[in-house]
């Protein structure tokens, strides 16, 4: 009776033994897939971890880059560790600006060889950039007497052959920026230079200010060009356009004023009177525009400090547009404030102004920029012939000069004072140790009052077009000039600078140049331009004064590709043939901070 | 009676007719090939898992250690680039002046410096472009720097492309 039933129980447990051999395999299977997949998604994740530590180490880099340009000390980048996004980043420096060493050895014999022999590399970072004479180098490594793996003529500078005992600069923060993220870590690393960064104000596509009547005023629109820089040297190079087609007004001596507003420090001013004004087209007893302007090199300045221009003017009507360029600590420069005396009597050249740079000055290509204005209190009219105002090295080559006469009226007739001013852009490419450059002028008479201020740049990456060509504006818009560059691509932090002089001069008919028709073209469009008309009276005997006209333009670059290049086009009035004609020079300038960015990989 | 009866009704319950026999196999059988399916649908799955995620982390990692490479080329040591953009052949010199080469073998092995990176990649491009992302061949104008790789296994095809900015251009 008992055993059937017995019976009946296992026959029940056969089904489910079945069933625990399939839930068995099911989830074998299925932890199988669980396993791959979670496998996957721990990979992913550590992949993503990956890319959040190495984005936040380059923004580490970055951040330090930003904070070393608006004046942070090497030293007081901070350390802690910063969170960016689901990551951190951590930096750390080494501020590298030691007693500088000086080339070993047989000297550097070669322009191309990449070993660098010193008398000692204690100090010196173990990567990054040094300034020898006025070649930038990049090197990836050091021994105890040499600098390896070097990159010649670095930074858009030439690469020249170097002397045994020439000085080795090197003034850099060396950067680390370790990005952690979950189990993630990527080291990034970058050599960051103090100096060679620059901040450019350009009112031309701004309001326009009017010179205040009796009190001197601010011509900036806005408050001025407030830089955010590190201490250093800085140099100030300021163009002020002015123009009146009212009654004359007078900017008297010292009244037009290029201000550092931090310190309330005037770096330089007019020193002769300049009356803008006239009613009607231009005629010889009407100057309704004139051009200023100023090079300064301010020597020890704090960090983020304010540059303006002031101007106070005896009747109203005045107007004035001002573009100002700030290059911070370049490696090596120097600077010669006003000078001045009267502009020889042909044939004899007078000196205006001699400026021989503290020697020792390095070898190199040197930039030579002078500010130069003129006052005609000989009671004659005058004139300087085409090349007769010169930039020149003592003793050497001419580096800049006027391209057509320079036509001046007597101060002593009624009306207007014709003083004038013209930027004399200049470049001596591979020039000697310890020059001298000297401004020397010479008129068709005596007492025509000539004053000059001048800067000396080195060791920045420079390129330049001299002009001194006299192109027909026969077509709208004429090219005066293309400053091809070899300059390498712009990188972070980075910039390309132009600088234009442009001198005009007309035929027998008057011509204009409206405003923005003198463009400085750079990145395919034109991106600064004269703010004010340009009018030059016909150039017939009675009035050949207003014929001739100086102008200046500047423009900085922050993103290009390499080999970028500057032109200045300008636009007629009228392109009938062979009235008007002008001649650009342009100076380009490649500062690059920024040496080289690379992971160290662990 | 009544007890006889419930005697032949026992051996009754004991066996199973034809019917059950057969209703059994048939829902057994139901089971067992819904069973089948998914055990080999798993199994095929994890197979190719496998096989994708091998490919996929080839590709991935081989990816990586080249857009590492690239980032730390250095200006002006890209003399070697534009003659070889657009082709599966790419060599320059990093930050550290160290000559980098990444090549396709005939057997679909991608070779960094002559050492095998990832296997299986059947197609291997690099091309430069300037900064407007316009391929180019012209030395100075190279801005970026693309790499398209496609790591093709029995059952996968996956085609890896990024552009990488080196740092110091």
């Amino acid at each position: 009776m008992q055993q059937p039933e017995l019976n009946i129980q296992r026959a029940r447990g056969f089904l489910l033994i079945v069933a625990i051999l399939v839930l068995v395999v099911i989830a074998v299977a299925i932890a199988a897939l669980g396993n791959m997949t979670s496998a996957d998604v721990r990979s992913s994740s550590q992949h993503a971890q990956s890319e959040q530590a190495y984005f936040a180490a380059t923004s580490g880099l970055e951040y330090a880059t930003r904070l070393l340009k608006s004046g942070t000390a090497c030293g007081a980048l901070p350390t802690a560790a910063t969170a960016v996004g689901l990551a951190s980043v951590t930096l750390s420096r080494t501020l590298n600006n030691p007693v500088a060493t000086t080339v070993g050895g047989a000297g550097v014999a070669t322009t191309t060889q990449t070993t660098i022999p010193a008398t000692s590399t204690a100090g010196y970072a173990a990567h990054g950039r040094i300034v020898i004479d006025g070649e930038q180098i990049r090197y990836t490594g050091i021994t105890a007497t040499s600098f390896t793996g070097a990159t010649r003529g670095y930074g858009g500078t030439t690469a020249a052959t170097h002397l045994a005992a020439a000085t080795v600069l090197q003034n850099q923060c060396s950067v680390q920026a370790t990005g952690t993220s979950g189990v993630a870590t990527r080291v990034m690393q970058s050599a960051i230079q103090n100096g060679l960064w620059s901040e450019f104000l350009d009112d031309s596509s701004t309001a326009v200010p009017t010179v205040a009547v009796g009190t001197l005023h601010t011509l900036n629109a806005g408050s001025g060009l407030v830089t955010s820089l590190p201490a250093g040297n800085n140099i100030v190079i300021a163009i002020v356009a002015l123009r009146n087609i009212g009654a004359i007004s007078t900017i008297a001596t010292g009244n037009l004023r290029l201000r550092n507003v931090t310190t309330a420090t005037t770096l330089a001013s007019n020193l002769y009177g300049i009356d803008v004004g006239g009613v009607g087209a231009p005629t010889n007893n009407l100057f309704d525009q004139k051009t200023f302007f100023f090079v300064h090199r301010e020597i020890g300045a704090a960090a983020n400090q304010t540059y303006r221009i002031e101007g106070q003017a005896t009747a109203a009507g005045v107007n004035a547009e001002v573009k100002i360029m700030v290059i911070n600590g370049p490696p090596v420069s120097s600077s010669q404030t006003t000078q001045s005396n009267n502009a020889g009597n042909a044939p004899a050249f007078a000196t205006i102004l001699t400026h021989t740079p503290a020697p020792p000055y390095p070898p190199g290509d040197n930039i030579v920029i002078a500010a130069v204005q003129w006052n005609n209190n000989s009671g004659a009219n005058r004139a300087i012939a085409a090349t007769d105002l010169q930039l020149v090295r003592s003793g050497g080559a001419t580096l800049a000069s006027n391209t057509f006469a320079i036509n001046i009226r007597t101060n002593a007739a009624a009306n207007a004072n014709d003083n004038g001013g013209m930027l004399l852009v200049g470049r001596e490419a591979n020039a000697a140790a310890n020059p001298t450059y000297v401004v020397q002028a010479r008129a068709n008479g005596l007492n025509l009052q000539v004053e000059a201020k001048l800067i000396v740049i080195s060791a920045v990456g420079s390129a330049y077009l001299p002009g001194g060509v006299s192109i027909p504006l026969n077509a709208s818009p004429t090219s005066l000039g293309t400053l091809s560059t070899g300059f390498p691509a712009l990188r972070l932090g980075a910039a390309n600078i132009a600088v234009a002089a442009t001198q005009y001069a007309t035929g027998n008919t008057a011509r204009s140049i409206n405003a923005t028709n003198e463009d400085l073209v750079f990145g395919g469009s034109p991106q600064t331009w004269n703010e004010f008309q340009m009018d030059l009276c016909a150039n017939v005997l009675t009035s050949p004064r207003c014929a001739d006209f100086a102008m200046g333009l500047m423009g900085r670059q922050t993103i290009t590709d390499a080999s970028p290049s500057f032109s200045v086009q300008t636009s007629p009035s009228s392109t009938a043939v062979n009235v008007l004609n002008g001649e650009a020079k342009i100076l380009g300038m490649h500062l690059s901070p920024v040496t080289d960015r690379f992971e160290v990989i662990p | 009676m009544n007890r006889a009866s419930t005697r032949f009704s026992i051996p009754r319950q004991l066996g199973f007719s034809l019917i059950e026999l057969i209703v059994v196999i048939v829902v057994l059988g139901i089971i067992a090939s819904m069973g089948v399916i998914v055990v080999r649908d798993g199994m095929l799955g994890y197979l190719r898992g496998r096989e994708i995620t091998s490919a996929d982390w080839q590709g991935r990692l081989a990816l990586e250690r080249i857009t590492r490479d690239l980032r730390d080329v250095a200006w002006p040591n890209y003399s070697n680039i534009a003659a070889t953009c657009g082709t599966s052949t790419f060599t320059f010199s990093d930050v550290s002046s160290t000559l980098i080469s990444y090549t396709q073998s005939t057997n679909n092995t991608l070779l960094r410096n002559g050492q095998p990176l990832a296997d299986n990649v059947s197609s291997l491009v690099f091309n430069c472009l300037q900064s407007d992302v316009q391929t180019t061949a012209t030395l100075s104008a190279v801005y970026y720097v693309s790499v398209s790789m496609v790591v093709a296994t029995t059952n996968t095809n996956a085609t890896y492309r990024t552009t990488v900015k080196p740092e110091n251009f």
